[in-house]
């Protein structure tokens, strides 16, 4: 069992509550996104999660063990994380990058070019590029380098921040198509931030809905429209009309 | 990576070796950097290599250094034994007792410091003022009391040590009630003399046995109140040194009267003017066989191994300024209080004059080629320092962010991402660094380090443009040599997803 457990998560910067007494259950296997204007606290939050970010009070844990000052190293070599633009290191190669955290962790070459081969064909990115520097690359390769990077340790937990949001469509739609794949083919538990309703419609098992650091409602976006929680939802929903249509595509 | 720069630092202490004597007592001879400091410097150290030929001494020259500050420190620490120097000096500015006017005086209280002094070498080289010859008929002056009442006010050039020797500047207002202000420009010796001939100035100080005195048709001004105590030459040692080689003392002393202003002046035109080496004009001075080389010959002859100490002094010293200035920086782009302060000190370096540098260095690390490292070294630590610390700190904290996320330690951040991220910096900075350092050290030369600055400051000395220019133009080439050499350590160094 791999669940995440939120449990009444605050946080604030300054004089400002970006997170107040959040809590999410979110089960082992499933893809739930984090739903949200900018500034709801969906982002933070998924910091507290990844652990970059240390919350005033709550605690979390994953499959069980509760993240704490002394398991830091640990619980994040459980997660991978893909942010916006891949964030991938400009010196080194697309190989390097996604090899990096394996090789401190001293891995066989062996073992490392094995898992490399694997998750370059799952991504289906040319493995001729694996050789190339980040700026000689589409912005659609590097993110899949990203995705490359962040499940090569086979992490309990994906975490994706808006990763497609600097994308053109037409390769948006294509590495949606292809992260849904893998979610389902690797079982993991993902949580993916994004303000684009139609991601989330599509790549999504639930969702969650953040206003000025509160949820306003938990679950499938279809209950989202039969049933909501808050005017707001509606509102939310009517604001991006779209996504019914890419919903049945 | 440890195994290279162990053989590096093993290089550079073997290619060393050849200028330090391993066996044996070494005698070394200071002197000051003015044509008579060389010549006299010469003749002793060949008056001293003559008397211990055959025996385990050896005599090591550190002719050329910056001022009498630099030499009596030197002399004191012991790392030179003896050097040339004049009676006024050591009552005025090491005894700091000018109302010491006899000989037996000032031998007394030199004892206490543990120095003693030769008999007179024979000649007087007191402080004078000269002035063009044509300016001083047109204006009929003769003497220093009728400064005061020329008009328009004369355009006066004075050298460093003259302006702040009580018989200098302070002693002309005092005795003559002369008051410059802005009208005193003050610039090195020799530099002087080029503008008093090229008539930027009227009157200037000079040396009075200075051969160029009469070379460029100056008049000496007499000193109608008596301000100029005499300056008698005489040879400055440790007594300690006197009294374990008495015998070696004895010749020294054997120079007593032996050198007349006659002889000085014309000692000083055979080098000024006739381009005589000083090493050929001491020698026949000692009657010797007749050498006829010029300094310009031995600045050429000796460009092998001036390049050598001057590679040398800039590679070691830059080494340090990397070995201590990257962790600096370092340590500066993690706390904004230590980044502060770390960035402050090492600019406050930068603002210390280098002679006072120097000083402030001689009794801790002597004189020579550790002293030079260790100023060099300094002046190479802030664009280094200050460079690491910007390149850490113009990190896309996104990316620092990534690298907090994905896990990694400290030491592992800083070496896999930091570090080669900020290495187009850090590089810019040791270039100019090192670029920066080929010209400082030519200041070397001031504390007997050697380099391509002795081959300046020679010429300098004498005028002579050409024994400058074998200093001065390998210093250039040397720092266009480095320039190439870090474009291409940066494509071997620099990440190549970091360059253009």
């Amino acid at each position: 069992m791999s669940d995440l457990a939120i449990k009444s998560i605050s946080k604030t910067f300054g004089t400002q509550t970006v997170l107040q007494n959040v809590s999410l259950q979110i089960s082992s296997g499933s893809t739930h996104v984090l739903l949200g204007s900018s500034g709801s606290g969906k982002s933070t939050l998924l910091k507290i999660v990844l652990g970059i970010v240390q919350p005033e009070s709550g605690t979390l844990s994953l499959a069980g063990h509760e993240l704490n000052s002394s398991n830091r190293t640990s619980w994040l070599q459980r997660i991978g994380y893909v942010p916006q633009e891949g964030r991938l290191f400009p010196h080194l190669t697309g190989d390097q990058n996604v090899r990096l955290v394996a090789e401190t962790l001293k891995w066989t070459t062996k073992k490392l070019n094995h898992r490399v081969d694997e998750v370059t064909e799952l991504v289906s990115l040319e493995p001729e590029l694996l050789q190339r520097f980040p700026h000689e690359i589409s912005g659609g390769q590097r993110q899949r380098l990203a995705i490359m990077r962040a499940i090569l340790l086979d992490p309990q937990l994906i975490l994706l921040d808006e990763p497609l949001g600097a994308l053109d469509p037409i390769v948006r739609a294509d590495i949606q198509y292809r992260l849904r794949e893998i979610f389902r083919h690797l079982r993991k538990t993902v949580l993916v931030v994004t303000h684009d309703i139609s991601e989330a419609a599509y790549l999504a098992d639930d969702v969650t809905l953040f206003k000025d650091g509160h949820i306003l409602q938990t679950g499938t976006i279809e209950s989202f429209v039969s049933n909501p929680a808050d005017p707001y939802v509606t509102q939310f929903l009517n604001a991006q009309r779209s996504w019914e249509i890419s919903h049945r595509w | 990576m440890v195994n290279t720069l162990a053989r590096l630092i093993t290089l550079i202490i073997f290619l060393h070796t050849p200028f330090a004597i391993a066996n044996g007592e070494k005698i070394t001879v200071g002197s000051k950097a003015f044509t008579e400091g060389y010549i006299i410097g010469e003749i002793l150290a060949q008056t001293l290599e003559a008397k211990s030929a055959g025996t385990t001494l050896t005599v090591e020259r550190k002719l050329g250094m910056g001022g009498t500050g630099i030499l009596f420190q030197a002399l004191m620490n012991g790392d030179i034994q003896l050097y040339p120097e004049y009676t006024g000096t050591i009552a005025e500015v090491i005894l700091k007792k000018p109302e010491l006017k006899g000989f037996a005086e000032i031998q007394s209280n030199l004892k206490a410091l543990g120095l003693v002094m030769s008999l007179p070498l024979g000649f007087n080289n007191t402080y004078a003022l000269a002035s063009r010859s044509e300016f001083a008929e047109k204006k009929g002056l003769t003497k220093i009391s009728e400064i005061a009442s020329i008009l328009p006010t004369p355009r006066i050039a004075f050298s460093h040590e003259f302006t702040t020797r009580n018989d200098g500047v302070p002693g002309l207002s005092r005795v003559y009630g002369l008051r410059f202000g802005g009208h005193a420009m003050t610039m090195e010796h020799s530099l002087a003399y080029e503008a008093i001939k090229n008539s930027i100035v009227d009157i200037i100080d000079v040396y009075s046995t200075d051969a160029k005195i009469e070379k460029l048709d100056l008049v000496l001004l007499r000193d109608d109140r008596g301000l100029f105590p005499s300056y008698d030459a005489v040879i400055l040692a440790r007594l300690d040194f006197v009294s374990k080689h008495p015998e070696i003392w004895t010749e020294i002393q054997s120079l007593y009267n032996q050198i007349d202003e006659e002889t000085m002046r014309s000692l000083n035109s055979a080098v000024d003017h006739e381009n005589k080496s000083y090493e050929s004009t001491a020698n026949s001075f000692l009657g010797k066989v007749q050498r006829t080389d010029s300094n310009s010959d031995l600045a050429r002859a000796r460009l092998g191994r001036r390049t050598q100490e001057h590679f040398l002094l800039v590679s070691i010293a830059l080494l340090f300024s990397i070995v201590v200035g990257v962790p600096l920086g370092i340590v500066a782009s993690q706390s904004r209080f230590l980044g502060q302060t770390i960035l402050l000190l090492s600019g406050l370096v930068q603002t210390i004059p280098s002679l006072a540098l120097l000083c402030f260095l001689i009794p801790v690390f002597g004189i020579g080629t550790g002293a030079a490292i260790v100023a060099l070294c300094l002046y190479g630590l802030l664009p280094v320092v200050i460079n690491t610390f910007t390149g850490l700190k113009s990190i896309d904290p996104r990316l620092l962010e990534m690298s907090d996320a994905l896990g990694l330690s400290k030491t592992q951040s800083l070496i896999r991402i930091r570090l080669p991220l900020a290495s187009r910096s850090i590089m810019a900075g040791i270039k100019t660094s090192a670029i920066v350092g080929i010209g400082t050290a030519t200041l070397a030369a001031l504390i007997g380090a050697g380099g391509y600055g002795a081959t300046i400051l020679s010429g300098l000395t004498t005028n002579d443009n050409r024994i400058i220019l074998y200093g001065a133009a390998p210093a250039a080439l040397m720092a266009l040599g480095t320039h190439l050499i870090f474009e291409l350590l940066g494509t071997k160094l620099i990440p190549k997803g970091l360059r253009d």
